[in-house]
């Protein structure tokens, strides 16, 4: 019975009319239906988050970022990952989950964990307004659900991306031709890429890191946002480590041209079935190279969960899990 | 001199100082040139990463995010190097090849 529950809470959403799924990306003679859900995933995510930041305030969130202590900050990856590892969480396997449902469960996880850091935020800057107990329920909740998608889930964008390759690795001659189909074709980036791309295109605005009002008010905010978790010495940092740096956009635009060409070539010898297979390895790519490190757990985001988790410490019980995992089917069921 | 092995991420040469980073705080340790040592990247090290000649990380597969950014990039980039945070300790020079998927340990030419 408990299995049964634990399932049926996963049922798929509704997905969207036809006529916005079908979006195409032009690599290769054929579009690509994965790539361009997830595509459509990153930029509701960002969307849903620049809305919760007007709501709250940019200069509020940025104010109170910035009081996040140093080590906090500095020690934020490797606690959070700390904090996933020494906790059990209730993830399942979702066998009947196809590889366009799993991509509209992740979107609905992932804007789900952009709800409740926002919720977290508010209960932060006025822990009156609400019992910590129930924040620290919902953030529970929203990391339990966040992980179901997540590395040590059986069913997370990980698991999901190595079955993707072990299956298609069967169509193509060897790991290189794997590697190209799985290469994001630009404007899709890595984080680590698109830290750097965007940082050539603010410095151009921006020689040196801007003013409070001009990150307020201006195109750089986006770029806070996205590569420095609201913070102003992240941002400081970045443009330290990057002085001197040049652009070499040439190169990438060649590198680019040369790897949609042998993409296209690769994706013309597929059958059918590799064909999606290669869309859904470069959908998962893109999810996890550009998305996770900018919306998920290792960002502001991120850093707005732990600081719950961090306050809740002095709790020393935690809900049950089975309260957890209705907790995180009603987040799935009503972001 | 020690040879260890890895899994390559992308091709090339260099050689220099090994500087290993388990931490944020220790980025500012990369200077131009280092060969940047550690288990597993993050964003943070991007401008590390760019100042650095190679990258030799001990976990990470073909689509990790080292193995991403260096083909991106063109930075010779070792994956998979077993122990190699603590095998370069007391080592003042090591030399990065890539393409033969191997990083040697010393502090003379091999």
């Amino acid at each position: 019975m408990r299995s049964l529950e634990l399932r049926d809470a996963f049922t798929p959403a509704e997905l969207l009319p036809a006529s916005s799924e079908q979006a195409r990306i032009p690599f290769g003679p054929v579009g690509s239906r994965h790539m361009a859900r997830a595509a459509r995933t990153l930029r509701l995510v960002e969307e849903k988050v620049s809305f919760e930041e007007l709501r709250v305030g940019r200069r509020a969130l940025l104010d109170f970022m910035n009081e996040v202590d140093d080590e906090t900050c500095l020690n934020h990856v490797v606690g959070y990952r700390t904090l996933i590892r020494s906790n059990t969480w209730p993830n399942v396997s979702q066998p009947d989950l196809d590889a366009e449902g799993f991509l509209v469960h992740f979107e609905r996880s992932a804007l789900a964990y952009v709800n409740s850091a926002f919720r977290a935020f508010q209960w932060l800057r006025h822990p009156e307004t609400s019992d910590l107990r129930n924040v620290h329920r919902e953030i529970l909740a929203s990391e339990a659900l966040r992980g179901q998608y997540g590395k040590s889930s059986p069913d997370g964008l990980d698991q999901r991306l190595e079955r993707c390759m072990d299956e298609l690795i069967e169509y193509v001659e060897d790991e290189e031709q794997l590697v190209v189909l799985g290469s994001l074709p630009l404007p899709f980036r890595s984080a680590e890429s698109a830290l750097v791309h965007d940082f050539h295109a603010l410095r151009r605005s921006h020689p040196v890191p801007p003013s409070v009002d001009d990150l307020i008010e201006g195109s750089a905010w986006q770029y806070v946002r996205r590569h420095a978790s609201w913070r102003l010495d992240s941002l400081a940092s970045i443009y330290k480590g990057l002085d001197g740096h040049q652009p070499d956009d040439g190169q990438q635009r060649d590198r680019d041209q040369a790897l949609a060409a042998r993409r296209a070539e690769l994706i013309l010898s597929l059958p059918p079935r590799g064909e999606e297979l290669a869309d859904f390895l470069l959908a998962l790519n893109f999810l996890n190279l550009a998305l996770e490190p900018a919306f998920s757990f290792k960002s502001g985001i991120g850093v707005l969960h732990r600081l719950v988790f961090l306050a809740a410490e002095e709790f020393g019980s935690t809900p049950s899990e089975r309260q957890l995992v209705l907790d995180r089917n009603h987040l799935f069921n009503n972001h | 001199m020690k040879i260890l092995t890895g899994k390559r991420a992308a091709g090339g040469k260099a050689e220099g100082r090994p500087v290993v980073v388990l931490h944020p705080s220790q980025l500012d340790d990369v200077t131009v040139g280092d060969i940047l040592i550690t288990t597993q990247t993050d964003i943070a090290y991007v401008p590390a990463m760019h100042r650095a000649s190679a990258v030799v990380t001990e976990t990470g597969g073909r689509f990790c995010h080292a193995a991403v950014w260096a083909r991106e990039n063109n930075k010779p980039t070792l994956l998979q190097v077993a122990g190699i945070t603590e095998a370069v300790g007391g080592i003042d020079q090591v030399w990065v090849d890539a393409d033969a998927e191997t990083i040697t340990l010393g502090s003379t030419t091999p």
